[in-house]
């Protein structure tokens, strides 16, 4: 056996570039970005340190709270919606049908569009002349056609189904990957015992789709709370804020607004609501895991 | 334990390593003076980097960088290049242009990020940052300049600061209301006077089965384009100083002057002057809108007739002729911000500084300035360039600049953060919701929060 | 273990069946009309429900001769093959390494990692600008690869990490005893052994890569190194008139090789997911 002292500097080794490349990409420019977020930056002149005062603007700015809120409700709507959707769809797809295949191609299809290409095709179809309001206009339903993406209360839910088109393929292909991981035996243990399929979902396939479960929560959570092409592309926060969210704000503070600074203290701020969520999810849903 | 406290030494120390050597980098890099954001000094603006040698003189074909954004392939703009390349040619045989040019806005950070790093454009277009980049040390001065003294009035924003002469600017632009003569003539209607007479024109037209006005908005420039034509004359029917009044508090952007301005767009809202589509269609589509003759206005700039009449040729639209008028107040005054379009600067660490410096007389001078103006419909940043336009619209343009007050634009007073704050509250007015004033506040919050980013226009 | 039995089909289930191709074909849609209107004539493109009767291949030609579509495309290949190569080499060594040592130090690497993966793209945005301007990869498809290993390392390195500890110790007893180095040992016996997470490290993220708009967009400006997504962006903006025909083209071609790829390793994919979400 090899002295454990070599075995640890070979370890070591093989972390060192990995670690290396991370550091350097990663933690180094933020350390940076955490310097910059306690001054006033317009990215071209010097920067001018100012304490606290982005951290305490970012509360009372409506714009980031518009960000915020509309960046909240993606991510419940993908916990409590999309979630036992994707599981519902996965459950479909698992059983025989002829068009098997067909159909899970079909609906993991659009998971390999880009966002760009998707907001491209959307905002074809969704304009005001486009087909959807074409189709509605045909079946007698006028009065409900209307600009999907110019109108302040229609924006942003419309943003939040146009990812549904993404995210439920997704999601689904990693259910059913779970689902197909449980043994059959279980069930029929269980059918012999008299459990109804109330009770196998409940006590079978819920506690050994855990794991599917944690990864599945884990991309919408970090997905909702960092959508960003979407919104970008498609109507670029608007019309007026509506559909704003935090990582558009963020970007547009930079970029447009030249107050480099400021956004830095947002995206710090993000980035704490994103490790506490995620760590509290991580450690519920991981506590609920049963081997088998 | 130990091992694990060692382990995490090496990375501070490793990281505490990158961090000197990124500094150290940024400074060492480049034998000129010219600063980089990261090192934050500002050097003298007016030195010139001694180091940098000239090699025009001696006869060795060289390549001289050109940056853009704007120069894409319209009639105007191909003939602006082959004019520039021939003089220059002349006078440089052994030169050649090469045009860095970047069709769209990414073009602004692009360039801010090759300035940081020095591979900036020798010679290159900018807008709205002329103060910043001479404050960091990335221009050259041009107070010496032959066309340096000719430069006008309104173009000053965009070429001086702190006095010193930075930057060359081609076209001072006039934003207002083109109109359709046929639509107005079949219906018997004439320019309007006053707020109420256009209120009442477009009723008409309304009555007529046609869109009074064309809005684009998903691109969010044209809302800002049309907010400030609104605003300008009423804010400086108020006061004549309104933008300075701005940054210096006396006027707030909640105040009276604003308020009225999102009132007015409410009240067009209300009476449907504004095509359904109104914000899901960008400017080109809005263009479209207005060339096909479904709508009968268009709040542009003076690009439009010419946009028009390309459009009119592309999609075999019936071409009709077109007409300019601003947008007065109740009392009938109006005031037109006369804005430097673009400003033409010289890389402080160009290695052409003669080229550079001819290259940009040649891009100002009248044989090159005249006929991309007329082209353009703008009207000549400098003195003793003069443009006949070929369409009368460009022509009525002239007149209301002339007949009219002009004053700096208020906007560059405010930050750009309250500036959007305001633009996005006309959106939102358009898409349907009433106005709320404390939207307003919202940007006069913003304008007091980010006023350090204001660089004041020269006086 | 059996897998689960599927049900037998019934006359619900023939209904169910129904309804899911029915929803089925509406999520295809949206690519259908991608494809078809980018071979719709001008004049029939706004017509929402008109079905094209021929190929027009003007928009292709009009994207061609606009934009360098061959160069987009290698380039996107490039960097995306690229940032996948260097991330399976680095994040294999490391999650090996991780997986089969339990002292503290590899468990503070891990979780050193996975905090990094909070971190959005946008707090980072400008400082790694300035450090690719000092290191002079501004620029660079080499700056894109380094940045989208280093985005990818914590979780491939995690995905490595677990799929380790499935590998059996006596495999490495049994390569020291006959005298193989442990680099060589780790080369030829455990990274083909690991090739299920590799695997699904690839399909994860050559989607991601190959569909980014954001960081081509930040740090490359040469148009000869432009990706496909920025260039679909830049085409939009340029016009000054618009012309959706081209842009739909171009979209079409970048969408293209995606689902060539699917088509082909579906089965692989989702097993590779199987894999991956299990382990992980």
């Amino acid at each position: 056996m090899k002295s454990s002292a070599k075995n640890y500097g070979f370890g070591l080794l093989l972390v060192l570039p990995a670690m290396a490349v991370f550091t350097l990409f990663i933690y180094y420019p933020f350390i940076q970005s955490l310097y910059y977020s306690f001054t006033e930056w317009d990215s071209i002149r010097d920067p001018k340190f100012i304490g606290f005062d982005n951290y305490i603007y970012f509360f009372q700015d409506s714009k980031m709270m518009q960000g915020a809120k509309n960046t909240i409700w993606m991510t419940l709507f993908g916990l409590l919606i999309q979630n036992p959707l994707a599981l519902l769809l996965a459950v479909l797809l698992n059983r025989s049908f002829r068009t098997k295949a067909f159909l899970r191609t079909a609906f993991y299809l659009p998971v390999i569009v880009s966002l760009v290409v998707a907001s491209v095709v959307w905002n074809s179809i969704l304009q005001f002349d486009g087909v959807l309001n074409y189709i509605l206009t045909h079946i007698g339903q006028e009065q409900a056609a209307r600009d999907w993406l110019g109108n302040i209360r229609t924006v942003f839910p419309v943003i939040v189904l146009l990812t549904q088109w993404q995210a439920l393929g997704y999601c689904a292909v990693i259910y059913l990957a779970g689902l197909q991981s449980i043994p059959a035996d279980l069930y029929e243990a269980s059918t012999i015992d008299g459990a109804g399929p109330f009770m196998k979902f409940r006590y079978i396939t819920f506690p050994l789709l855990m794991p599917a479960v944690t990864v599945v929560v884990f991309i919408t959570i970090v997905g909702g709370l960092r959508l960003f092409d979407l919104p970008y592309v498609l109507t670029n926060g608007g019309p007026g804020t509506a559909s704003y969210t935090l990582t558009l704000a963020i970007y547009n503070a930079a970029f447009k607004e030249f107050t480099y600074g400021y956004a830095t203290a947002a995206g710090v701020v993000l980035m704490i609501i994103i490790m506490i969520v995620t760590f509290a999810q991580l450690r519920l849903t991981r506590s609920r895991e049963v081997e088998l | 334990m130990k091992r694990t406290l060692s382990l995490t030494a090496v990375l501070l120390v490793f990281a505490v390593m990158l961090a000197a050597c990124g500094g150290s980098g940024s400074s060492g890099n480049g034998e000129t003076q010219s600063a980089s954001a990261e090192s934050g000094t500002s050097t003298n603006a007016g030195s010139t980097g001694e180091k940098n040698e000239e090699t025009a003189a001696s006869g060795e074909p060289f390549v001289i960088r050109l940056g853009s954004w704007f120069i894409d392939d319209r009639q105007h703009m191909t003939d602006f290049k082959a004019n520039v390349e021939k003089a220059f040619k002349e006078k440089y045989p052994n030169g050649t242009i090469q045009w860095d040019i970047l069709l769209s806005a990414t073009y602004m950070d692009k360039l801010k990020a090759e300035l940081a790093s020095e591979t900036a454009p020798d010679v290159f277009f900018h807008q709205n940052t002329l103060g910043q980049y001479a404050e960091a040390g990335y221009l050259m001065d041009l107070s010496g300049e032959p066309w340096a003294g000719k430069l006008r009035p309104g173009s000053k924003i965009a070429t001086h600061y702190k006095g010193k002469v930075y930057g060359a600017s081609m076209a001072l632009n006039a934003v207002g209301v083109w109109y359709n003569k046929k639509i107005f003539s079949d219906l018997g209607l004439s320019v309007p006077k006053t707020w109420a007479e256009f209120i009442d024109m477009a009723e008409k037209i309304k009555a007529g089965g046609i869109t009074p006005i064309a809005l684009g908005f998903k691109d969010l420039w044209t809302a800002n384009l049309f907010l400030e034509l609104v605003v300008q004359s009423i804010g400086y029917e108020s006061s004549p100083t309104y933008g300075k009044d701005l940054y210096d508090g006396t006027k707030k952007l909640n105040g009276e002057e604003m308020q009225s301005a999102m009132r007015k767009f409410e009240d067009m809202t209300k009476r449907e002057f504004f095509n359904k589509t109104a914000l899901s269609l960008d400017w080109p589509q809005s263009a479209e809108l207005f060339s096909s003759g479904k709508a009968a206005m268009i709040v542009q700039g003076p690009w439009m007739p010419g946009v028009a009449a390309d459009n009119f040729a592309k999609y075999g639209f019936e071409a009709f002729e077109v007409g300019y008028m601003p947008i007065p107040t109740e009392s009938g005054y109006y005031n037109l911000n006369i804005s430097a379009g673009e400003s033409l600067s010289i890389n402080v660490n160009t290695k052409h500084q003669q080229a550079a410096k001819d290259l940009v007389s040649i891009i100002v001078s009248p044989e090159v300035l005249g006929p991309f103006s007329e082209g353009n419909g703008s009207i000549p940043a400098l003195d003793g360039v003069e443009a006949t336009y070929p369409t009368p619209a460009l022509n009525e343009m002239l007149a209301a600049v002339n007949n009219g007050q002009t004053s700096p634009g208020y906007s560059s007073f405010i930050p750009v953060s309250a500036a959007t704050v305001t633009q996005e509250t006309v959106t939102k007015i358009v898409s349907g919701v009433n106005f709320n004033p404390n939207d307003l506040k919202e940007a006069q919050n913003k304008l007091e929060k980010d006023k350090g980013t204001v660089i004041l226009p020269p006086e | 273990m059996r897998r689960i039995a599927a049900r037998p089909d019934n006359r619900a289930g023939l209904l169910t069946e129904l309804a899911m191709i029915v929803v089925a074909l509406l999520f295809l849609y949206p690519v259908f009309y991608l494809f078809a209107a980018s071979f719709k004539k001008p004049e029939d493109f706004y017509n929402p429900l008109k079905l094209p009767d021929s190929f027009y291949w003007g928009h292709y030609a009009k994207a061609f001769d606009k934009v360098d579509v061959w160069a987009g495309f290698l380039n996107t290949a490039f960097i995306s093959c690229g940032a996948l190569a260097l991330t399976i080499g680095l994040t294999s060594m490391a999650g090996y390494a991780i997986g089969r040592r339990p002292q503290k130090t590899f468990q503070f690497i891990l979780y050193f990692l996975l905090s990094g993966m909070v971190i959005p793209i946008q707090t980072n945005m400008i400082p790694l600008f300035q450090l690719g301007v000092d290191v002079h990869l501004i620029d660079t498809r080499t700056f894109l690869v380094l940045l989208y290993t280093a985005g990818t390392i914590p979780f491939a390195t995690f995905l490595y990490a677990g799929f380790t500890k499935t590998i059996p110790r006596e495999l490495e007893e049994a390569a020291d005893i006959d005298g193989c180095g442990r680099f060589r040992t780790f080369w030829s016996i455990i990274f083909p052994l690991l090739l299920p997470a590799t695997g699904t490290v690839i399909i994860i993220n050559i989607l991601s890569y190959w569909n980014d708009l954001f960081t081509p967009l930040l740090y490359l400006k040469d148009p000869d190194k432009m990706t496909l997504m920025p260039q679909i962006l830049q085409f939009k903006a340029n016009n000054q008139s618009v012309d959706y025909g081209p842009i739909f083209a171009l979209s079409a071609m970048a969408t293209l090789p995606l689902i060539v790829l699917f088509v082909f390793t579906q089965k692989y994919m989702i097993k590779g997911m199987v894999v991956g979400s299990m382990k992980g």
